[in-house]
């Protein structure tokens, strides 16, 4: 047996380094998503389009996106594609392009408390990075603030450190534009998806114009925006108390301006009146010195203030940090594109998961004549028999449906008893919009299993699929009445024709018809099926020839009305 | 809503009925109607008939033809009805066909007069979707049996089912399910006339056969003889005559065997009696002509097995069935019961007895425990017998008689000494 040498501290300590992140994700690429060939280009996608969203928004500007994809070579299952994404957004200070597509988690939305489509600021860069590993091909970005000058760079990451390498700048002229174009070069697998995430984000986004210039003159997409308005700009709000802890208490306590602590309670907290600040004060039993100021609390009594703060009854968090889409910006956004025998729409009212405010909407679009370019037969959900369209912060998720609470919610529902029948083409969109969502991956691809989502996402569906069962119920129910006026009609009218050929001549005028409640298909009877069985107008009398020209038949000569037994004349 | 009259200024019947038809009373017209002379109605139908109708065929044959008592009966209640739904519908309104109503609960039990319907009816109105489309088939068939009529034709159900699936097949909702639902509405011009259906010629199967001296006119007035040889019972003989007879009893026998071997070995002749074929359940024809053989006054018998479906059938001719009940003229209540019976396995059957048995199925146990609680098996007689077949499980056939007889040779004298001896017990009469 060989001796094995004894590595020591020291000789492991040489070996340990610092990595850069650039480095982690390029070793990792799954962690946001690129890990499969066929997720390369909807991801990509994906990650530019939410930046540009974002951007546009915040400069109050209404977004029209370019998205251009073209395919380079054929190289078998796998291809080159170069996607190309233009905006018309505010544009990026070209001193800062570097940083915004070379270097991952550069970013402005990290750990701000108001609903936006990005978090981290590792998107867009890792798109970046992908495609160089892949493909050694670098990014080109144009950009343009003023609508003078458009800049263009050539760029790549430096995976070592972390930062971008600029291989090549230049100038172009505007021409008016200003915004931002990204081309990047991907080695993909196509897949109908990318139509898919296309279609969806217009859907969930009214305010978007796309286009979308695919392969070839089939693939391509042309979205005008549904509507002039913009999204209300979500507010950064303070920290609501449901989802306090010790640290955020601590950071908060130690640089408030209050010296009070339920001056402070009430400045630093979202919701919090003097009431709530009774209620702390009961749960707490005097284990926090109220006459301290916030700062010199120690461990003990913070820990105490978080717990107590938690276990309060507080108003829901303020939604002025989310941006919902609202019904009827939902409704017209998806109303064009699926053409629904109708639709409705649910907003709930936002509630907190750990202090973090959230908000579900949903949308059921029952019965659509139209499709959504991308999603086949193969999509319906089989639990629920209908197309479940998932969104975070006027984002699609497309991967990942397993493992979300959205689809357990959605199949929890049970939407079979509000008799969206499966053979419906029916669609369910359903929108979470919240701050810090508690994806299940960097990638954001699904929403984790909290029972706070699940409970409003669950209720917010059933709520829609009764406001549906409504509609589904008033037409059943319309149908049956048509149907049963026609099927009387028919009745009648086949009745009618043989005491007609008893009598030798038409018994009944059209009264009869209105009488038994069908005369407004009685054309329509006559038409389909030559059942030509009323008078035309009642005679003035039945004055009848004679026909034997016997004496006796002189007897019925026009007469007035004899009503011999008036109280007959109502027998009816 | 103001309600058209005609003015009728003479005729009382017309009147009747409009009165009856505008308070939808569809009873009041049936009164009316089946209480009417012949002649009456003819002059109504004169007066009201338009060119090529159903109502001017009508009118024809109420004014020209042969008709029995039951089939002018007939004609003139469905034309009754008819007008009362004229009236109905001229005027806009809905309207209530009443027909009487057959079943355990609403028919009543007479020794003397069978089965009778106990009066109730069964109401099907045209208000109602489902029922309005029952009498739109009714309608139809209405003007079909009318037609039949006039063209001196007949049909069958199964006719009626042809004929009216074909109507109204085309039309949704109006397709007619399985002959189950044509024979229902036959059943519904029965239940309204209160008479057979083959008063509207809608006719079953002929079955039967009759032997003996005795000279019928059919119903279409010719004269034919039963003497010379036996002559088949059509479903119209309820509409036949009786011209002249020469017998002393009428046996109606349920197994073909006897029956021929009756009238091949000149019993029947040498008896003086005539013999009616059955075979099995009579059917409607034979169980009417019994009906009027008997009103005639000729004593009948029924000669049939020793098994509790024989009872059965021999009670059908004696007393009517539950699904009948609306009709008269369908059993003979002064028939007697001439077959195999209890008491002969230990007479008639005596040597014989233990190779002519059978055992009861299970089928023919029912049937004896079902006969017991039969409103026309609650006398003595029927109930013993019954309870015999409940206790001894054993059943046998009339051609156990045969073989009691001993050789072929003999069979001829030990049949006359068999039917003398019952028809004297049973009916007193002497051969």
């Amino acid at each position: 047996m060989a001796e094995k040498k004894r590595t020591t501290a020291r000789d492991l300590a040489k070996q340990m380094k610092e990595i850069s992140f650039s480095e982690f994700i390029a070793t990792n690429p799954h962690l946001v998503g690129f890990e499969s060939t066929v997720k390369m280009i909807p991801m990509s996608i994906h990650e530019i389009l939410t930046n540009s969203l974002d951007a546009c928004e915040s400069a109050g500007i209404l977004p029209e996106v370019w998205i251009d994809l073209k395919s380079l070579d054929d190289r078998g299952r796998l291809k080159r594609f170069r996607l190309t994404v233009r905006d018309n957004g505010p544009g990026i200070v070209p001193r800062n392009v570097p940083l915004v597509f070379g270097k991952l988690l550069y970013g402005s939305k990290f750990g701000v408390r108001k609903q936006s489509r990005g978090q981290q600021g590792i998107g867009v860069s890792a798109v970046v990075l992908i495609s160089q590993i892949k493909t050694g091909e670098h990014a080109i970005v144009k950009t343009s603030t003023d609508g003078r000058t458009t800049h263009v760079f050539e760029l790549s990451v430096d995976v070592d450190k972390n930062t971008a390498r600029v291989h090549d700048t230049g100038k172009e002229k505007a021409g008016g534009w200003t915004g931002v174009e990204i081309s990047v070069v991907l080695e993909a697998q196509y897949s109908a998806r990318i139509m898919e995430y296309i279609e969806l984000t217009a859907a969930i986004n009214p305010h978007l114009s796309l286009h979308y210039d695919g392969l070839n003159e089939k693939d391509v997409l042309e979205i005008p925006r549904r509507t002039d308005v913009m999204p209300a700009l979500p507010v950064e709000t303070k920290p609501h108390p449901s989802g306090v802890d010790y640290d955020l208490l601590k950071r908060l306590a130690s640089r408030t301006r209050y010296e009070r602590i339920a001056d402070f309670l009430k400045g630093e907290f979202d919701r919090v009146r003097m009431d709530t600040v009774k209620e702390v004060w009961g749960i707490l039993k005097g284990r926090v010195d109220a006459k301290k100021r916030p700062a010199e609390l120690d461990r003990d009594e913070l820990s105490a203030l978080a717990d107590a703060m938690c276990a309060a009854k507080t108003p829901p968090p303020s939604p002025e940090c989310l941006s919902p889409v609202g019904e009827q910006t939902l409704v017209q956004g998806v109303v064009s594109r699926l053409q629904p025998a109708f639709i409705e729409a649910v907003t709930r009212s936002p509630r907190a998961m750990r202090g973090q405010p959230f908000l579900v909407e949903v949308i059921i679009a029952y019965n659509c004549s139209a499709d959504l370019a991308g999603v086949g037969e193969s999509s319906i959900d089989p639990v629920t028999g209908v197309y479940v369209h998932r969104f975070v912060n006027r984002v699609p998720l497309l991967f990942s449906e397993a493992g979300d609470v959205t689809i357990k919610a959605a199949r929890d529902a049970g939407l079979s008893r509000y008799e969206i029948a499966p053979e419906t083409r029916s669609h369910l969109f359903v929108h979470v919009a919240g701050v810090n969502i508690p994806y299940t991956s960097e990638s954001k691809e699904a929403i984790k299993y909290v029972d706070e989502y699940y409970e409003e996402i669950r209720l917010a569906i059933q709520e829609c699929g009764r406001k549906i069962a409504k509609h589904i119920r008033s037409i059943k129910r319309s149908e049956e009445k048509a149907v049963m006026g026609k099927r009387k009609a028919i009745i009648h009218s086949l009745l009618l024709r043989e005491l007609n050929r008893f009598a030798g001549e038409k018994v009944a005028g059209m009264e009869y018809a209105a009488a038994f409640g069908f005369d407004h298909v009685v054309p329509e009877i006559l038409e389909q099926y030559h059942l030509d069985v009323f008078r035309a107008v009642q005679p003035p009398r039945r004055a009848r020839e004679s026909t034997a020209g016997s004496k006796k038949e002189k007897r019925q000569q026009p007469a007035p009305e004899p009503l011999r037994k008036p109280a007959l004349a109502i027998a009816r | 809503m103001a309600v058209a009259r005609l003015v009728t200024k003479n005729n009382k019947l017309y009147q009747q009925i409009e009165d009856a038809a505008l308070a939808d009373e569809f009873e009041v017209i049936f009164e009316a109607a089946s209480a009417a002379k012949r002649q009456d109605f003819v002059k109504m139908l004169t007066w009201l008939k338009k060119d090529s109708s159903t109502m001017a065929m009508t009118h024809d044959i109420l004014k020209n033809r042969r008709l029995t008592r039951d089939q002018e009966r007939s004609v003139m209640v469905l034309s009754a009805y008819c007008l009362g739904a004229m009236i109905r519908a001229g005027n806009a309104l809905p309207y209530t066909f009443k027909a009487l109503k057959v079943d355990r609960a609403s028919v009543e039990y007479d020794d003397v007069d069978g089965y009778s319907a106990s009066g109730d009816t069964s109401a099907m109105c045209t208000s109602n979707v489902d029922q309005a489309a029952g009498i739109a088939r009714l309608q139809f068939l209405v003007n079909h049996v009318i037609e039949t009529i006039v063209a001196n034709s007949v049909s069958t159900k199964r006719d009626c089912y042809y004929i009216l699936k074909n109507q109204f097949q085309k039309y949704p909702w109006m397709d007619l399910n399985g002959q189950g639902e044509s024979d229902r509405l036959i059943d519904t011009l029965e239940r309204i006339t209160r008479l057979q259906r083959e008063n509207l010629n809608i006719i079953a199967d002929p079955k039967g056969l009759i032997y003996g001296d005795i000279a019928i006119i059919d119903e279409e007035g010719t004269e034919f003889s039963c003497g010379e040889r036996e002559q088949s019972i059509t479903g119209l003989a309820g509409q036949w005559e009786i011209k002249k007879y020469n017998v002393k009893a009428v046996v109606p026998i349920e197994k073909t065997g006897v029956f021929m071997d009756l009238k091949k070995l000149k019993v029947a002749d040498e008896l003086g009696i005539g013999l009616i074929h059955l075979g099995g359940q009579p059917a409607r024809g034979c169980r009417a002509l019994i009906k009027l053989l008997s009103e005639k006054g000729i004593p009948i018998g029924v000669l049939t097995d020793f098994s509790p479906w024989s009872g059965m059938i021999a009670k059908s001719v004696m007393s009517g069935s539950i699904n009948a009940a609306h009709l008269s003229g369908l059993h003979a209540s002064r028939a007697a019961f001439l077959g195999i019976e209890s008491a002969d396995v230990n007479t008639w059957l005596r040597d014989v007895w233990k190779s002519v048995q059978e055992p009861l199925s299970r089928n023919d146990l029912q049937r004896a425990q079902n006969n017991l609680s039969l409103p026309y098996m609650q006398d003595d007689y029927w109930r013993g017998e019954n309870e015999w077949f409940i206790k001894h499980a054993r059943k046998t056939e009339l051609e156990a008689l045969g073989t009691a007889a001993g050789s072929p040779l003999k069979k001829k004298e030990f049949y006359k000494s068999y039917l003398r001896a019952k028809l004297k017990q049973k009916l007193k009469v002497r051969v």
